[in-house]
This record gives C-alpha cells, sequence and structure tokens, in this order.
C-alpha cells in the first residue's frame, strides 16, 4: 500500500508527461528542413545584395580590360559550338588554339566569356609548354541567346579573338 | 542532406594506360559537383541557396604543374573537363579540385610511355634506385 501510493503521486505524473512534451516538441523544432537549414541561411543576407540581372556595359568592360588595346589575330583560335543548344544548362563547346607549343608560341591564359549572363566570366586556362596541345572541351550554362567569346593571350603578347553565336531555347539561372 | 553531401566529393578521371613517346594524349576528367550559383531560389520560401563552386583545377604530371583553370559560376552542374597533354616519360598525373569553401579532392593515374622499339621509357635512373638500398 505505502508503495502504490508513492509511484503515482502528482507531481512524478506531471514530470513524466512533460519530459515527452519536451522531446516531441525539440523534435519538431529540429525537423523544419524544409524552411531552411542553417547551411542554407549563413549567407542569405550578403548574397541579396548582389545584382542578379546581366549587366552589358560591364561585359564590356571585361573584355577591354583584357584586349587592352592590342591588334587582335585572326585565325588563331578554332572554336566549336553548337548553333542550336536545347537546354541552357550545359552547352558542350570546344576550342583548340593554332599554335606550336615551343619557345613562346604557346597562349598563356584563355579567357571564355558569355555576354549576356549575369556573370560574363566563365572560365581561365592557363598553359605550358608541356600541355602539347591548347585545346579543351568544357561544358557552360547560358542564360539567353548569346554570344560565346573566346579570348588568347599569348606568351609573345598577342591577342586573339573569336565569336559564335548559340541560340537558346531553355535557358539556365545564372 | 549526407547522401547530397557524398555525392559532391565523387570525382573520375580517365588517362590511357599508354603512350609511345611524343604523342599527344587527352586526359578526361569529370567531377559530380552540384555548381550552385549563388543566384537561384528556393521557389516555396525565396530563399537564395549560398554560391558553392569549384574555383581551381589542376593537373600535375611528375609532381609539376602543367596545367591550370580557374572555374566561375558559369560552369555547368557535374563538370565535365577534358584537355591534351604531350607524353615524354612515363609517371604520375594528379588532377585536383579546390572548392570555394577551400576544401580539395584529388585523383591520380599512371600512365607508361613506350620507345619506337618498345622500351620503356623510366624518369628515374634504375642504378641509383639500386644503390639506394645498402644505404637505407
Amino acid at each position: 500500500m505505502y508503495l502504490k501510493k508513492n509511484i503515482f503521486t502528482r507531481r512524478k505524473v506531471f514530470n513524466f508527461i512533460s519530459g515527452f512534451a519536451c522531446v516531441f516538441s525539440s523534435k519538431l523544432s529540429f525537423a523544419e528542413n524544409k524552411i531552411g537549414s542553417p547551411f542554407r541561411d549563413r549567407f542569405q543576407s550578403y548574397r541579396q545584395t548582389f545584382r542578379i540581372e546581366p549587366d552589358p556595359e560591364e561585359a564590356k568592360k571585361i573584355v577591354r580590360n583584357i584586349i587592352k588595346g592590342r591588334e587582335i589575330r585572326e585565325d588563331l583560335i578554332y572554336l566549336r559550338a553548337p548553333d542550336i543548344a536545347e537546354n541552357g544548362n550545359t552547352v558542350p563547346i570546344s576550342f583548340s588554339v593554332n599554335c606550336s607549343m615551343e619557345g613562346e608560341d604557346y597562349p598563356k591564359i584563355v579567357h571564355i566569356l558569355v555576354l549576356d549572363n549575369p556573370f560574363p566570366e566563365i572560365a581561365k586556362f592557363y598553359f605550358t609548354p608541356e600541355s602539347g596541345e591548347a585545346s579543351v572541351d568544357i561544358r557552360i550554362r547560358m542564360r539567353t541567346s548569346s554570344n560565346i567569346i573566346v579570348i588568347a593571350e599569348m606568351s609573345d603578347g598577342t591577342v586573339g579573338e573569336t565569336k559564335s553565336f548559340v541560340d537558346v531555347t531553355i535557358g539556365a539561372c545564372t | 542532406m549526407a547522401n547530397e553531401e557524398r555525392k559532391n566529393w565523387r570525382r573520375r578521371l580517365r588517362v590511357p594506360i599508354s603512350a609511345l613517346q611524343g604523342e599527344i594524349i587527352t586526359i578526361k576528367t569529370m567531377a559530380e559537383h552540384i555548381m550552385e550559383p549563388g543566384v537561384r531560389r528556393d521557389p516555396e520560401t525565396g530563399v537564395i541557396y549560398p554560391k558553392k563552386i569549384i574555383d581551381l583545377v589542376i593537373c600535375r604530371f611528375n609532381g609539376k604543374q602543367i596545367y591550370k583553370s580557374h572555374w566561375f559560376s558559369g560552369v555547368s552542374a557535374n563538370p565535365f573537363m577534358s584537355f591534351k597533354m604531350k607524353a615524354i616519360t612515363s609517371g604520375l598525373v594528379e588532377v585536383e579540385w579546390v572548392d570555394d569553401y577551400g576544401q580539395s579532392t584529388y585523383k591520380k593515374a599512371v600512365i607508361m610511355v613506350y620507345d619506337k622499339n618498345g622500351k620503356k621509357i623510366i624518369p628515374m635512373k634504375l642504378d641509383k634506385a639500386s644503390s639506394n638500398k645498402e644505404v637505407m
């Protein structure tokens, strides 16, 4: 009789129930991954200050800074890109620079730019004479149908440039 | 979440097993990665996904850097890239991918280069390697 009285006191029952309630509530609060886990939220306020719309003047400025008023050599770069790209998320392009990779006749840096993207720079490639041919295949993102520009800076100081227009049906959101 | 993270670390590298001396070989690389451009929003909540891309790709041959490329947010997800290399001696090809957060992964492969007579071209001298045993 004495034991039974002790087990079911009001205080003990209340503690038992409140403990369960605590566990359930904490589980619910931690499981809200849908709204945004802490990893996603960390840079949110910082990223929202970035512009998302493309700025054509800034794209031209980037090209001007690379070329710096030098004469453009023709027939230096051979660029292969599709005329029509169905999906803007993966547009396969490839280029090759027409030069013998000996002495000072090799490209130091090759830039790829898409002017209508919000961030027009896509990739830079640094070559050395050990890489026997300056040719690369890569897949890129495009927002709308626009020009792809490839600029090669040779180690002599000369510059080559080619363009090709690509039609994009479904654009990527870069 | 854990499965997504594990996918981001998978890398592939394809290098031919053998080549003739002076031949130009292609190296194909592929990284499984969500190249998050930092512009995309969650359709339900409007939260911007933070930028997470692969910045740097470095290729080294026998410890010497022969090729490097900087990537920005315009490279597509699961980025594929192939480039060329001149086979002079047989050795080790290493490709390293460096993340936006400074996390790096690498893959390596071995290539054997043969002479026209069918002789292996090895970067180190065999006499010196055998003499090292006595020292050890």
